[in-house]
């Protein structure tokens, strides 16, 4: 059996780090098209703020302009390596939170008002919202790791810190809630 | 009971906004930039070869200010000895009689 051997990590943005470590503008425009959205989209589902959300996200940036300068590839994925970060600042700003609670919550669209209008797929978008928000931390950022951001259970498990049985338990869970939440919705509608 | 694929489908509708130009703005600001990077080291060379050329011509300039300066201070004294030598010149004083006849 081997041990402390690991195989190099097959990472596909591998190149364009390299590139843009040496400052190469191309390279630069081709990793913010890549990445913005992706980590915009993470933590403006941990946060529900999208003003946090774009802090974060410009956070995550400027660490990885930084990171990518000294990036070694080979031993992790840069993605995985920017989920980290971004799940760490949002962790934090999570905790700020508890600590001392907002004077105003997230401006939040009502979803009666938006199905009046017409915009039932806002409504629905908001129904799934305020139902994922309401899942256990735990639950709900394995959820947005692997639905949303498309991770595989393994790279969850690895940001998360836990075995990858553990994330399939937190997956099952929070998916056995959201159908509860979302049970009126079933009938395919919206 | 709700099947995966509609509760995937359903999670699916939970859309966020892309992000927006300010946002991109903000984090090219602060990208790498490439002479950051070491991308300009001939541009780096350039500049050194201008640094020095520009030391060679200050060089130069002192070496013919001196030089004109030189010329300047010959020329002062030499029309100082033309002065003094010529006839009538203050600097030129008779001798007195009693020297004369010695």
């Amino acid at each position: 059996m081997r041990q402390g051997v690991t195989a190099p990590v097959d990472d596909p943005d591998a190149e364009l780090v390299e590139r843009v470590g040496r400052g190469d503008p191309a390279a630069v425009q081709a990793l913010m098209a890549r990445k913005l959205s992706r980590m915009l989209a993470l933590a403006r589902r941990m946060l529900g703020d999208p003003v946090e959300a774009e802090d974060v996200a410009q956070e995550v940036f400027l660490r990885a302009w930084k990171q990518a300068r000294v990036w070694k590839p080979g031993a992790g994925k840069f993605d995985t390596w920017m989920h980290r970060v971004a799940l760490n600042l949002c962790y934090d700003r999570l905790r700020r939170r508890r600590e001392e609670p907002m004077a105003e919550p997230p401006e939040q669209v009502d979803p009666a008002r938006s199905a009046e209008a017409g915009l039932i797929a806002i409504a629905t978008s908001e129904r799934v919202r305020v139902a994922v928000e309401a899942l256990p931390e735990r639950q709900r950022t394995a959820l947005i790791l692997c639905h949303y951001q498309e991770l595989s259970n393994i790279e969850a498990a690895e940001l998360l810190g836990v075995s990858v049985e553990a994330v399939e338990s937190l997956l099952s869970r929070g998916r056995r809630a959201l159908r509860g939440a979302l049970a009126d919705l079933a009938d395919g509608q919206g | 009971m709700m099947d995966d694929e509609r509760l995937d489908q359903l999670l699916d509708a939970w859309r966020v906004e892309p992000a927006s130009a300010t946002l991109r703005d903000a984090v090219m600001a602060r990208a790498p930039k490439p002479h950051a990077a070491g991308l300009r080291l001939p541009f780096a060379g350039a500049r050194l070869w201008l640094a020095g050329a520009g030391l060679a011509a200050g060089l130069a300039g002192l070496s013919c200010g001196a030089a004109f300066a030189s010329v300047a201070v010959r020329d002062a004294r030499d029309e100082a000895l033309v002065a003094a030598a010529a006839p009538g010149s203050a600097s030129i004083v008779p001798l007195p009689e009693t020297v004369r006849s010695l």
